[in-house]
């Protein structure tokens, strides 16, 4: 049998290639996929930290217990440290790895459940896409430059 | 820093529950969860809390680093899955 185990260094090119894929299906106007596949890249780039720096933790599908235990917070700077904090939040309240197997109803149940993006004029599951793929982004893009 | 942390938002923020621990580097990271951030966006649970802090400590509260901010309903929605 074939197995190929996954390293620091292969979680964080999967996180940047969901984070491209994320980017390109809110393009197309697939705004579950692109939330999806924002909460992956974050996962994948957490579990990259976690196998730098606590290679010994088992993870779950677990954005707060990543960020906790994977050392990501290392790297953030005072000035940076509310703005990650909010962003991780985010991705912590909104994302579930088992969304993967939700209906489009469901989904929307779920986000409806947490009140996300309520209050905001427009298109409620692009801003909600939107809202999840630019803290992706800023957590992504933060842990490359402090790699 | 962890015992002054604890020690400041509870008194603050009463009911809120902290779970934080030291990182090698000396900063504090880990969570709050609280009723009172019912109805508050991510940003303004950040902003109370960072205030909080900055109040009491000056410059010592950039020693938290980061904080995740959930309510109770947050954090039981986030142990179900």
């Amino acid at each position: 049998m074939y197995y190929l185990a996954s390293t620091e260094h292969t979680y964080r090119d999967a996180a940047r290639e969901h984070l491209g894929r994320a980017e390109n299906e809110f393009e197309r106007g697939d705004y579950f996929l692109a939330h999806y596949l924002s909460g992956l890249a974050v996962e994948s780039h957490l579990r990259a930290h976690l196998l730098r720096n606590a290679p010994e933790w088992a993870p779950r599908h677990d954005i707060r217990a990543l960020a906790k235990k994977s050392g990501y917070a290392q790297i953030a700077s005072a000035e940076l440290s509310s703005r990650l904090s909010e962003n991780i939040t985010v991705i912590a309240t909104r994302w579930r790895s088992n969304h993967r197997y939700y209906s489009e109803r469901e989904f929307l149940d779920f986000m409806t459940e947490l009140r996300a993006e309520f209050n905001k004029r427009g298109d409620c599951r692009k801003n909600q896409a939107r809202t999840l793929f630019n803290a992706a982004f800023e957590i992504v893009e933060r842990g490359e430059k402090q790699w | 820093m962890v015992d002054p942390v604890k020690e400041i938002l509870k008194a603050e923020s009463p009911g809120m529950e902290l779970e934080l621990e030291s990182m090698s580097s000396g900063k504090d990271t880990g969570d709050a969860v609280w009723t009172g951030f019912d109805g508050l966006d991510h940003l303004d649970r950040q902003k109370l809390v960072r205030d909080v802090l900055r109040s009491k400590l000056g410059v010592e509260a950039q020693e938290v680093s980061i904080l995740l901010t959930f309510t109770p309903t947050e954090l039981h929605s986030m142990q179900e899955a």
